[in-house]
């Protein structure tokens, strides 16, 4: 028998957020850190210990997930000085973790293994280790390709742009949706990175730009892509009860989902096999999220997911977006801050701590006073949205989501 | 020889190597479980269907229809560079039962990965019926691909 998640639910908040704030940095990403991901990674843990109000000497525990490209959690704690690591969970993989990091920590957590965790990711993905420049024969050697990629590699498939845009054209294909359909997810996306002062892109667009902007991999055009950046985000996790203590409002983890597979079919996401179970999880309705922050690699990922995820059908996300539903002031805002396509790519942990911003209504905007907590609405400047209390965050398809509610 | 070809060769192994075989002969043959009857593509010691461990290699027909397809615009892998644009494809060949593919960790499983030759990138469509093409790229090797059916 399984365990009951309402045991889990709501026993774990998140506290505080952080980023790798520097005077070049000012947002935390940059495409030149200049800096090892030892200090971005600490730089962004003090920001959120301090955040919470909070020593970040008594972080007991650490989470991360990487590719190879990072900083163990035992060495990124013994780097901030902390006085005792009970607990470290060094996950190999990317997207997939971006909400099931935050889980793997909400779990330390709830069993009581540490008192506080901070998850983070860390990455200098633009000076450093370049996702877009993995690949079959990236960087030469031998012309002989041996195990899976004897069947695949040999045929040119070169990295994430081209692994997804066959999703996205089977998806297309299927559905018929076209690439300006596609555009639509990069314009709403960007009309919110326009008023965030940490987005790496903030003209605005149209879908015209959309279609003009070069091919990476037909059918991706270049703003369907996410970008390559350099920056750390950290959060500090700890039990609801000592949470009520602490400098912020708890921001409760309500219920989780993490791994589901195989797929069916390449159009398909997590939230096909797992968003009754999410659902039940966090003890919610679709009605009941009022933002949604879902891992956005490349425009279709994310509009997948909507449909997936039952706020629309299948090849309609595009009439959706269109319609005005996923706006700041629509149905269910996406991606307030622009996500990883406009503000920058720490593999979407960056999407998790603007939920917990729009939660805590601190948006970073262009509003005068943003930084006082006094948010104008106007939306040529403004992106809080209006008293959310519960978000969606996901990993990339939905291999893994989180549902976290800003407490009473 | 080989070593004229520039792109990416394989490196058949002992659970593979009767596939190039056969692509050699321009046969297409995918792993078949005697137990359960279901083709696993690409071919594993274990059948992922049954736990049966009796695999065989079973010619097809060549005939397939296209499962998804990629135009690589901006090409950043060595021996490609300078060659884009070229398409990556997956087919979904005749015989296997579509309801035995599945997803995991982005691969697709009991497609067949290739490139289309002899076709427009433009004229490309899921769903369009395919058939093989024996490429011949080496003294040692012969690649598949695929072209529209005729």
């Amino acid at each position: 028998m399984r365990m009951p998640p309402e045991d889990f639910r709501d026993s774990v908040a998140i506290v505080g957020i952080g980023y790798s704030r520097s005077p070049s940095a000012p947002g935390g990403f940059s495409k030149n850190s200049g800096e090892s991901v030892t200090t971005l990674t600490v730089r962004a843990a003090r920001e959120a210990a301090a955040d919470a109000g909070m020593d970040a000497k008594d972080i007991d525990a650490g989470v991360t997930y990487q590719t190879s490209d990072s900083i163990e959690p035992q060495a990124a704690l013994r780097a901030l000085g902390v006085r005792r690591i009970h607990q470290d969970t060094n996950l190999t993989g990317g997207g997939n973790y971006a909400s099931a990091s935050i889980m793997m920590g909400a779990q330390i957590i709830y069993h009581g293994m540490a008192d506080y965790c901070l998850v983070y990711r860390s990455m200098n993905g633009r000076s450093g280790f370049r996702m877009g420049q993995s690949g079959a024969g990236a960087g030469g050697g031998t012309n002989r390709v041996g195990g899976p990629g004897q069947f695949q590699n040999i045929y040119g498939l070169a990295g994430p742009p081209s692994t997804y845009a066959q999703q996205a054209r089977r998806y297309m294909g299927l559905y018929n949706v076209s690439s300006a359909d596609l555009a639509e997810w990069s314009v709403n996306s960007r009309s919110n990175a326009v008023k965030n002062p940490r987005a790496t892109m903030r003209d605005p667009i149209t879908v015209e730009d959309h279609q003009n902007s070069r091919y990476i991999v037909n059918p991706y055009h270049l703003l369907d892509c996410c970008l390559e950046t350099d920056v750390a985000c950290a959060m500090i996790l700890t039990s609801a009860e000592r949470a009520k203590d602490m400098r912020k409002t708890p921001l409760l983890i309500r219920g989780a989902i993490g791994g589901p597979s195989p797929f069916a079919d390449l159009a398909d996401t997590g939230f096909k096999y797992m968003r009754d179970q999410l659902f039940a999880a966090a003890d919610i309705q679709l009605s009941d999220i009022d933002i949604a922050l879902l891992y956005d690699n490349f425009t279709d990922c994310p509009m997948r997911m909507v449909e997936d995820i039952g706020w629309c059908g299948p090849g309609e996300c595009a009439d959706f977006v269109r319609s005005g539903a996923t706006a700041l002031d629509g149905e269910i805002p996406m991606q307030t801050q622009g996500g990883l396509i406009n503000e920058g790519y720490c593999h979407g942990l960056n999407n998790a701590l603007e939920a917990a911003q729009q939660l805590w209504g601190e948006a970073e905007c262009l509003c005068p006073n943003w930084a006082e907590g006094e948010h104008t609405y106007d939306r040529d400047i403004c992106r809080q949205t209006r008293d959310p209390k519960i978000a969606l965050h996901t990993g990339v398809v939905g291999k893994s989501a989180l549902v976290m509610m800003k407490a009473d | 020889m080989a070593d004229e070809y520039p792109y990416l060769l394989p490196q058949p192994d002992a659970l593979t190597q009767g596939y190039w075989d056969a692509l050699r002969e321009h046969r297409l043959v995918l792993q078949r479980c005697r137990s359960c009857q279901t083709f696993q593509h690409p071919p594993d010691r274990t059948c992922r269907f049954c736990p049966d461990e009796d695999m065989t290699w079973e010619e097809v027909s060549g005939k397939g229809t296209l499962y998804t397809y990629v135009i690589v615009t901006q090409g950043i892998l060595g021996p490609w560079r300078g060659h884009d644009p070229y398409n990556v494809i997956q087919v979904l060949p005749d015989e296997v039962d579509p309801a035995s593919v599945s997803v995991h960790n982005n691969a697709t499983y009991n497609v067949v990965y290739g490139n289309a030759v002899e076709v427009d990138n433009d004229d490309l469509e899921v769903g369009m019926a395919m058939e093989a093409v024996f490429d011949d790229v080496a003294d040692d090797v012969t690649i598949l691909r695929w072209r529209p059916a005729s």
